[in-house]
């Protein structure tokens, strides 16, 4: 179970690249610098979130479960609004791979890793 | 275009036997593990590693077989899908492989930046796939196998800047080869000195269709930020360029009564959140929903110049009412509808284009919204039918033909 630690950390890592970029593509629609902060903080939450993995830390494991969760969330609330009329789902070979398979995987791993992680015996008793 | 209309069109045809040699790899691995079970000769992340680093193998020695390059170039990329496949085999049997690999994958990628940042060929969702591969795999390469924090932290500061770099740099070019076809078609149609009527007569606007080698160049197969409708027969025949010019012109007459903005208001146009700018899109509920299609009287959007005071209206925007609907082309290739996909964000609250890794920010939503056509009713020294110009014509433009404006 222990092998699958390096590989979440490396995916974290990343998904942290691609929010960084996403975080440069809104910063230049917006025409302001200060879009950068919201993109750049999760990007950040990503990288301590993954770094924390191989330290066996499970609240990076949480932490990649719900950011991943809501990227999931996302794509099926775009896709759901994509059949209204007005507006329709833009599927392209990246956006699967990046914005379906790749947080699905993260997901699964860091569950699977969550439910053989132990829980901390302080954290039980606090 | 619909959905898997959108999703097909991201990919070049030509590439097409590279990606299905991809899949199929992928496919051929599964069903290994599926019925043999094999025993590990490595740690898990260096046969993830090896994995994709046989994928990306498979996709470089199938690319020869659609693209139909030169000698160099064929034994260019046999030789490096060569290299990717005993790297492969050496990270899933156990061996050494890490530094060989990351410097390949980097090299790999700025060749293919190179190529798509000189106009080489477009980037397409094949090549964006595989740049996605190479770069887990590099991170994979990039994290050390025992525990060496200095190395591990500079090892994560290089992935992560790698992977924003060249996503950045295929994002990049993707548009600017965009803007630079727009520009090229604007100067070479200025260069005739015939205005709006050479622009429809000297071709396409913009080149979506691709070249004679079946090759796109445009950078359109990125979709990112714009989805233009691949174009069948670049070459418009002279029926279709009558229709464009017949379209212009009633675009043009029918219009001249929205010159001053405050028509356009009183008529019931009505601008979004962008008050101000040099495209400043008035649109009219009434008219978007109408029903009716590429109406000259009824345009759903007109564009204005808003700017240094001054007011230009610069041409309308016609809208399909449905999202995916593929609107009617009199023109042919010289009435090409594009679509943009858009990210919906929440925090903060605002818009932006998916990025070349088709991703958006977190908190957001992706949509694409209804094909629209550019109709330029100003000289567009470019044709008409460009779906934009230079900043600074526009600005140049307005301070000359603008009426004084401003808001109330």
């Amino acid at each position: 179970m222990n092998e699958l630690r390096p590989t979440l950390y490396v995916l974290g890592l990343f998904e942290a690249g691609l929010c960084v970029l996403a975080a440069l593509g809104q910063a230049i629609a917006a025409g302001t610098p200060l879009y950068l902060a919201p993109g750049l903080g999760i990007a950040a939450l990503f990288i301590v979130a993954a770094v924390s993995v191989p330290a066996g830390r499970r609240w990076g494991l949480v932490t990649l479960l719900v950011l991943d969760g809501v990227r999931i969330s996302g794509f099926l609330l775009s896709a759901t609004l994509g059949l209204l009329p007005w507006v329709q789902l833009p599927v392209t070979g990246a956006t699967v791979a990046d914005g379906l398979i790749l947080p699905a995987i993260v997901v699964t791993l860091a569950a699977r890793l969550l439910s053989a992680t132990p829980i901390p015996v302080g954290a039980v008793r606090g | 275009m619909n959905t898997w209309d959108t999703f097909v069109t991201g990919f070049d045809p030509d590439h097409l036997p590279a990606f299905w040699a991809g899949v199929l790899y992928a496919l051929a691995v599964y069903l290994i593990w599926l019925l043999r079970r094999p025993a590990p000769r490595a740690p898990l992340p260096d046969r993830i590693a090896g994995h994709l680093l046989a994928d990306s193998a498979a996709i470089h020695l199938a690319l020869p077989i659609g693209h139909h390059d030169d000698a160099t170039l064929t034994v260019l990329f046999l030789a490096s899908g060569a290299v990717y496949g005993w790297l492969g085999w050496r990270a899933i049997t156990g061996r050494r492989y890490r530094v060989a690999s990351a410097i390949l994958i980097v090299a790999t990628l700025a060749a293919y930046l190179k190529v798509v940042g000189g106009g080489g060929e477009g980037a397409d969702q094949v090549g964006i796939i595989t740049a996605l591969l190479e770069l887990v795999a590099l991170g994979i390469c990039l994290t050390p196998a025992r525990r060496a924090p200095v190395r591990q932290t500079f090892g994560a500061i290089a992935f992560v800047l790698t992977v924003v770099v060249s996503g950045g740099a295929i994002w990049a070019t993707s548009l600017a080869t965009h803007l630079a076809t727009e520009s090229e078609a604007t100067v070479a149609a200025a260069d005739d000195h015939g205005g709006a009527r050479a622009g429809v007569a000297a071709g396409p606007a913009h080149d979506h269709g691709g070249t004679a080698d079946g090759h796109q160049h445009s950078g359109s197969r990125a979709q990112a930020g714009v989805i233009m409708r691949p174009v069948e027969n670049p070459e418009p025949t002279a029926a279709q360029q009558a229709a464009a010019v017949a379209l212009a012109d009633r675009t043009r007459a029918s219009l001249a009564r929205y010159t001053d903005i405050r028509s356009a208001l009183a008529a019931g146009y009505r601008p979004g959140p962008e008050r101000s700018g040099l495209r400043v899109h008035l649109e009219n509920k009434a008219f978007q929903r109408d029903g009716r299609i590429l109406d000259p009287d009824r345009p759903e959007l007109l564009m204005y110049a808003i700017a240094d005071g001054r007011a230009t209206l610069l041409g309308a925007v016609f809208q399909m009412p449905r999202a995916g609907e593929p609107g009617p082309a009199p023109g042919g290739p010289l009435t090409q509808w594009h679509a943009h996909d858009v990210c919906l964000t929440l925090l903060p609250p605002g818009l932006t284009v998916v990025s070349a890794y088709g991703t958006c920010p977190l908190l957001s939503v992706s949509v694409t919204i209804g094909e629209m056509m550019h109709v330029w009713t100003i000289d567009h020294p470019g044709g008409p039918f460009n779906d934009d110009a230079p900043d600074s014509w526009i600005r140049a433009y307005n301070l000359a033909h603008g009426i004084r404006f401003a808001w109330g």
